[in-house]
């Protein structure tokens, strides 16, 4: 699935993470939206489930919230990941 | 009430002066005497008659053990002496009430003031607001407790107004007095009392006041909390356009206060 | 009257089991409890009575150096690393086999420090969705009031919760845990391990007890070194207190024998050791903390006390507490040890089952986001009567 961009912000990242199952990208996706993001105006994340791979959508007014905003939000994936190859 | 505190402030004050505990706060607690501290005893009244008229109250703030002893003995001296020299100022200003003080023991946590007050007929108890309220209930809106209420709120405005602030401010602590047929209101307890020139302060103090009123006469709450600050504004009417621009913030900060519940929002 | 049964146990079972998470300061907390379903729970106030047992309760705390405080992103990478192992852990202590079984879980929403709270919320909404148990946040204070409830079974006790992020003391109230007093500024637990690291004796086991240690080697015990006694009414500041005792230390340190109060100032001979100083901080700040739960008690009318909270298991603080209720008529104190005082999983679990058992549960994953900021007296009560 290609980036789709909801709007003008400049720096731009876009991520697939492939999970065993569609159930499981999807478990992801409902994880992780819930968060608001605190800086909406800088930063913009995007989840969607495509098959079993979950697509992320990163836009950020720089590249240095872009890195933080990244990086924080690969911290709670790694969680997710870990605790669904823990329990299934 | 413990009676280890009864026993060290009888050995304190000694059997020459006769005691009956009236209340117990967490701090103090609260005697009456017919004994003056320095005046000499009239010989027409044992000093074991306690229905005599000359009656004194005494407020005694014991030792606590769960502090350590210096700690111990310099609040209480401190704490003493502030209320002490809290009403004797408070005593000197035109128009306020507050009980005389008659004697004050710093270093043993005692003072003596004026009794103020009387029991209530058909045992609404004493004479303090909130009883009083409670026996005019059948008849809430009587311009007996109107006036009365103007008059407990011209009282705040003059504590504030001069910079004082109670910090304690119930219907337990203001004390109905006759006075030639009517009741003037009496400020007692300033164990918390400061001088203060924070809005904070008086609006705190007059939240606490407002939510008393809530909790103990929650019906005609509205009425009353509206005659008490008739009162409490017509002492900053009085006083031109600074008191009105006084009062202002004042009133803005009771708002706020009130909003908020007193307490600050506070991050976890 | 209370019915705590309306939401029957999972599968037709005559028993509840909760997991609880917690992980919003510097200890991460799993714990697994149990409420049988009993009759009695159905029209009374028994909150406190729910035969809780506790099936499993482990915890990991992270540990910094000397001198140095845990930081949000560090302590929630903590969390992170060992979440996983420690539900893994508590399931396996437990004997539950498959977690499906699970009434709730429980997690708390706050207060606390932002990244940690998030980072544990995380992995209770994969375990939710993965397990399809529902969800339930809850109030990291009113945890450690109901989880000292249950253990002490004290009925309506004046509580006096001390940890690392609150001062407060609270009584109920309709359907409300009232705060009656606060600090203005630094929670005590805070003031503790501020004043350890100024020291710069190890976070292990905490501060706070290496403190209290401290205090008991103090050979100078009559002679008090005198700090600011700030008490306003129900409330209380810290924070200049800290600032003091401080500065204090440091001059210690530094041996600046011009403070007259830390050197004779002919000899230059030292008069106070760093013993004597925490001694003194500790009189002094519990003794506030005792004179403000006395007068929540003499205004509520109430006789008894619960301590809570990580500075809850001072023994010192107990015991001040239990003499202050001796010369109050029929003065209860009620404390626990650290298993409980010090925060765990049980207690969210605990207060997060009484949640649930009254029908209190999440349906969108988007009220589980977490909050620092989070009142003890937001929270309706609905368990108690």
């Amino acid at each position: 699935m290609k980036s789709v961009r909801g709007s003008d912000l400049p720096y731009v990242l876009y991520l697939e993470i492939p999970f065993e199952t569609a159930a499981q990208a999807n478990t992801a996706v409902k994880v992780l939206s819930p968060d608001p993001i605190l800086k909406p105006q800088d930063f913009h994340v995007r989840y969607v489930a495509d098959g079993s791979k979950l697509c992320v959508d990163f836009e950020s007014v720089d590249d240095r919230v872009l890195r933080v905003g990244v990086s924080s939000i690969i911290e709670s994936i790694k969680t997710v990941v870990e605790t669904i190859d823990e329990f299934s | 009430m413990s009676q280890e505190v009864i026993d060290q402030i009888a050995a304190y004050l000694t059997s020459n002066i006769p005691i009956v505990p009236i209340s117990q706060g967490a701090e103090a607690v609260v005697f009456t005497t017919n004994v003056h501290p320095y005046e000499p005893i009239n010989a027409k009244t044992s000093p074991n008659d306690q229905s005599t008229k000359t009656k004194y109250v005494i407020k005694y703030r014991p030792h606590k053990k769960y502090r350590h002893p210096s700690i111990d003995r310099a609040l209480t001296k401190h704490r003493t002496l502030g209320e002490s020299k809290i009403l004797a100022k408070l005593s000197q200003l035109p128009g306020l009430h507050v009980p005389k003080l008659i004697a004050t023991d710093v270093y043993n946590g005692c003072i003596w003031i004026e009794f103020l007050g009387e029991d209530l007929p058909d045992s609404f108890g004493f004479s303090n607001l909130k009883n009083y309220l409670w026996m005019h209930a059948s008849d809430p809106y009587c311009d007996d407790v109107k006036k009365t209420l103007i008059k407990v709120g011209h009282q705040i405005g003059l504590l504030h107004w001069n910079d004082y602030c109670h910090g304690d401010l119930t219907t337990s602590n203001v004390v109905l007095h006759q006075d030639n047929g009517h009741w003037e209101p009496y400020l007692i307890d300033f164990g918390l009392g400061s001088t203060s020139t924070l809005v904070e302060d008086k609006g705190v103090d007059l939240y606490v006041l407002e939510r008393a009123i809530i909790s103990t006469h929650s019906r005609f709450a509205a009425k009353y909390n509206e005659w008490i600050m008739q009162g409490f504004r017509s002492v900053y009417e009085d006083e031109g356009k600074k008191g009105q621009q006084k009062m202002k913030d004042i009133l803005k900060r009771f708002e706020e206060v009130r909003l908020r519940g007193r307490k600050r929002s506070m991050l976890g | 009257m209370v019915n705590l049964n309306q939401y029957p146990p999972k599968n037709g079972r005559n028993y509840y089991l909760a997991l609880g998470l917690e992980g919003s300061a510097n200890k991460l907390g799993v714990g697994i409890v149990k409420h049988p379903l009993l009759p009695k729970h159905a029209d009374s106030d028994l909150s406190h009575h729910c035969e809780m047992e506790i099936l499993s309760n482990v915890r990991d705390t992270y540990v910094t150096p000397p001198g140095e405080g845990f930081l949000p992103r560090d302590t929630a990478r903590h969390h992170r690393n060992w979440a996983v192992r420690l539900v893994r852990l508590a399931l396996k202590e437990a004997g539950i086999s498959d977690p499906s079984e699970l009434d709730t879980i429980c997690f708390t929403k706050g207060p606390g420090m932002g990244a940690p709270l998030h980072s544990v919320v995380v992995m209770a909404r994969t375990l939710s969705v993965m397990w399809d148990v529902p969800l339930v946040g809850v109030n990291h204070c009113v945890g450690h009031i109901e989880m000292g409830r249950e253990i002490t079974k004290a009925e309506n006790p004046v509580v006096l919760y001390v940890s690392g992020g609150n001062t407060q003391v609270i009584a109920y109230s309709e359907n409300c845990y009232r705060i009656f007093g606060e600090t203005l500024d630094i929670a005590i637990g805070n003031c503790l391990d501020r004043f350890a690291r100024t020291l710069r004796i190890p976070n292990e086991p905490s501060p706070g007890y290496n403190i209290e240690q401290l205090a008991y080697k103090c050979k100078n015990k009559d002679c008090l070194v005198e700090l600011p006694y700030t008490v306003k009414g129900m409330d209380l500041s810290m924070s200049g207190i800290l600032g003091y005792v401080d500065s204090l230390a440091k001059d210690l340190f530094n041996k600046n024998t011009k403070n007259k109060l830390l050197f004779d100032s002919q000899t230059g001979q030292q008069l106070v050791t760093v013993e004597d100083l925490c001694y003194s901080l500790q009189e002094n700040l519990f003794a506030m903390l005792v004179e403000i739960t006395e007068r929540a008690m003499a205004h509520v009318n109430s006789n008894q006390v619960l301590i809570v909270g990580g500075v809850g298991c001072n023994v010192r603080l107990q015991e001040m507490m239990a003499s202050m209720c001796r010369d109050r008529s029929n003065g209860q104190v009620h404390a626990t040890d650290e298993r409980f005082c010090i925060d765990n999983g049980v207690m969210i679990a605990q207060a997060g089952l009484l949640q649930f058992r009254m029908g209190n549960t999440i349906n969108d994953l988007a009220e589980t986001v977490v909050t620092q900021k989070f009142r003890t007296d937001e929270v309706y009560v609905a368990w108690r009567e």
